[in-house]
Order: C-alpha cells, then sequence, then structure tokens
C-alpha cells in the first residue's frame, strides 16, 4: 500500500480508531505459532493482532 | 464500494475504485498511520501501544465484502527497517499470518482468488515507508493466475514444478537453493533483477506447506531481499507477489511461488512499461538473466 490508510489523527479526534472495548474480550486463537487476537475498531473494520506463542508484544 | 467494468477487446476486468483517489499520501513521519498508537501520541490505524503483526481492513479498499476484500499487513510496529531487517522469527510467523489470511479470505464465497503481496519503494508507487505488505481478495480469477492455469493445461503437468526442474537442471539462473526451496531468476525474466521463490515440492498453497517449510521460506525471502538492498547498495524496490491456487476452483490447485518484480536495471536507471510492453504486451529487456543472477549471487553473499 502503500497507500490505503489514513493519515493519523490526534488521539482525541472523533470518530477516531480506537478498537471497541468488550468488557470480556475473546481469549485470543492458536494458528500454527502465532496467536490471533480479534477486534473490531469503532468505524465497523476489522483489526487481527498476532503475536507469536510465548512472545509478549502488548 | 468499486465497480468491475469488463473490456470485451482485452478481455480483462479493469476495477474503478475512485474512492482511493484520496488515500493517504507519504505523511509525515510523526503521523504514519501504520504506528502503533502511543499513549499521548495520535490515534494510528492500531489503537494498541505494542504489536508484533496487524491486519485491518483497507480504508480505502480496491475491493470490500460482499464483492472481494483488501486488508493490510502491517509487519512490525517499529517505523523504521525493511522485511529484510525483521526478526528471522518475526518473518516467520508473518508466513503464518500469511497463511492465516488465505484460509479465511479463500473460504469466502466471493473471493476467488487471494493475492498477499508487497510493493516497496516510491519507484512502485508506495506511499507509506512503515514495513508492510496487502492482501487483496478478488471476486474473480485476475489474468496472471489464469494464465497459469492455463499453462499448466498445456503442459499437460503442473507448469511450476516442469520449470523448477529445468532451472536445477540449467543451473545458471538459480541464486541459492536448500532442501526444501529454491531462489532463481526465470529463463524468461520481464525484469533485469526478477527473481522467483519456489517450494520444491508440489505445494499448492500456503495451507500445504509445514513448518519447516515456512520457516525455510521466510529464510529464503529475506535472504533474497537482503541481497537485493546489497546489489547496488540501496534500499531495492520491488513488487513481491505471493502466487497461490485459485481458491475459488475446487479442489484449489497450482505451485506456491514468490515473485518479486523489482523495476530497477541499473542502480539509477527504471525499467518502465512503454510501447511494446502497454501496446504488445511484450516486454524487451536490457539485460540477460544469466549475467544478472551472477551479479545477484555476488550480492547475496556481500549481505550473508
Amino acid at each position: 500500500m502503500s497507500e490505503n490508510p489514513p493519515p493519523a489523527e490526534p488521539q482525541d479526534a472523533p470518530g477516531g480508531a480506537a478498537a471497541r472495548s468488550e468488557s470480556q474480550p475473546p481469549a485470543p486463537e492458536r494458528y500454527g505459532i502465532v496467536l490471533v487476537e480479534r477486534l473490531v475498531k469503532d468505524d465497523g473494520r476489522s483489526l487481527l493482532l498476532y503475536t507469536r506463542e510465548g512472545a509478549n508484544a502488548r | 464500494m468499486s465497480e468491475l467494468r469488463f473490456d470485451e477487446l482485452r478481455g480483462e476486468q479493469v476495477v474503478y475504485a475512485i474512492h482511493r483517489q484520496d488515500r493517504t499520501f507519504l505523511p509525515s513521519r510523526e503521523n504514519c498511520p501504520l504506528d502503533p498508537t502511543r499513549p499521548g501520541g495520535p490515534q494510528t490505524e492500531i489503537p494498541v501501544p505494542a504489536f508484533e503483526i496487524a491486519v485491518f481492513d483497507n480504508r480505502f479498499p480496491a475491493f470490500e465484502a460482499p464483492l472481494g476484500a483488501a486488508e493490510v499487513v502491517v509487519y512490525t510496529d517499529s517505523h523504521d527497517g525493511s522485511f529484510a531487517t525483521l526478526a528471522p522469527e518475526r518473518a516467520e510467523a508473518l508466513m503464518w499470518v500469511w497463511r492465516h489470511r488465505y484460509e479465511e479470505l479463500g473460504a469466502r464465497e466471493d473471493i476467488e482468488y487471494v493475492m498477499i503481496f508487497e510493493n516497496r519503494g516510491v519507484e512502485v508507487g508506495v506511499t507509506l515507508h512503515h514495513p508492510h505488505g496487502q492482501i487483496y481478495g478478488y471476486p474473480f480469477l485476475p489474468p496472471i493466475a489464469e494464465r497459469e492455469r492455463a499453462a499448466d493445461e498445456r503442459l499437460g503437468e503442473c507448469a511450476a514444478c516442469a520449470m523448477l526442474r529445468s532451472e536445477l537442471a540449467d543451473g545458471r539462473r538459480v541464486l541459492f537453493e536448500d532442501e526444501r526451496v529454491v531462489a532463481h531468476i526465470p529463463y524468461a525474466a520481464r525484469w533485469a533483477y526478477e527473481a522467483r521463490v519456489t517450494l520444491r515440492a508440489h505445494r499448492a498453497s500456503l495451507l500445504d506447506c509445514d513448518p519447516h517449510e515456512l520457516r525455510l521460506l521466510a529464510e529464503a525471502l529475506q535472504t533474497l531481499v537482503r541481497g537485493y538492498d546489497a546489489l547496488f547498495a540501496r534500499p531495492f524496490p520491488y513488487v513481491m507477489v505471493v502466487h497461490q491456487a485459485p481458491t475459488g476452483a475446487k479442489p484449489p490447485d497450482g505451485h506456491l511461488h514468490v515473485d518479486f518484480y523489482p523495476p530497477l536495471r541499473t542502480a539509477e536507471k527504471l525499467k518502465y512499461l512503454a510501447g511494446s510492453e502497454q501496446g504488445a504486451g511484450t516486454f524487451i529487456a536490457d539485460t540477460v538473466p544469466e549475467e544478472s543472477a551472477g551479479a545477484l549471487r555476488e550480492a547475496i553473499a556481500r549481505a550473508a
């Protein structure tokens, strides 16, 4: 893409792309050597976060 | 929503995605939308302070449900670097991410073909420098995939398997190889430093690869890109495309290979698609693959 995402917005801007907060987010799914965390952005687009099993990026 | 129009004379689809006209174009470093959202910093596409690999729906998609998909794959939360500078374990994880997306997108009824790719460098139109790639889910079988399928029928066997046998027997264009993966410049490469990374075994897609093959594939891709960067001692622009079996076919068949289409023919000169390429569909090359392979082998050795 080089191309596609929008410019970053100020963090307090209305309509920002924060992931929808869930009271009980689903547990990450295991897929091969990675764990998959499924989120939904405020505008409805999906966001998948992948972490190597055993690693802790967040 | 994009519009598909079919050109009868050329026998091809054209995608009109006019909403992409306003997509982000070379934002400042501090406004990179692919960075993580750090405390006190700007909101980005990825609203967490750190991540390993992220995939999200493109905000300006060429395709979207119910007629395809367009996703962005961010390789790292570090703004700097490239696919080549990822830690080996991150590159290996990326193979699993690609596999996961191929499997999920390919399972959709509206998607006939899943193409994973990376555009690197402003020379090929990149407008965000953060290391990332993309995935398109096509609602039709695009021409290159159709040609590969036709080649299998023409040869009466897997064309990629046949070509790999031929390349290994000749050897002059082989860049490097290991027990599972071979990298070479194709006999009839279009681009001066075009390269193909192929699984030795017939693997229709990443889904058919075992974990060892995925690890070696990641290693081979990084070895090649590091060699590219060493070739002219500069970041080497390319289009990288993961060719896999069409997902609309039952059963899906093809032969996984990753192709690189670099536009540079020298350190400063670009190959342009001009009269013959656009008007006749015939590439005119200024170099021969055997000589390019020699230069690229030396660069790969320097980068090791």
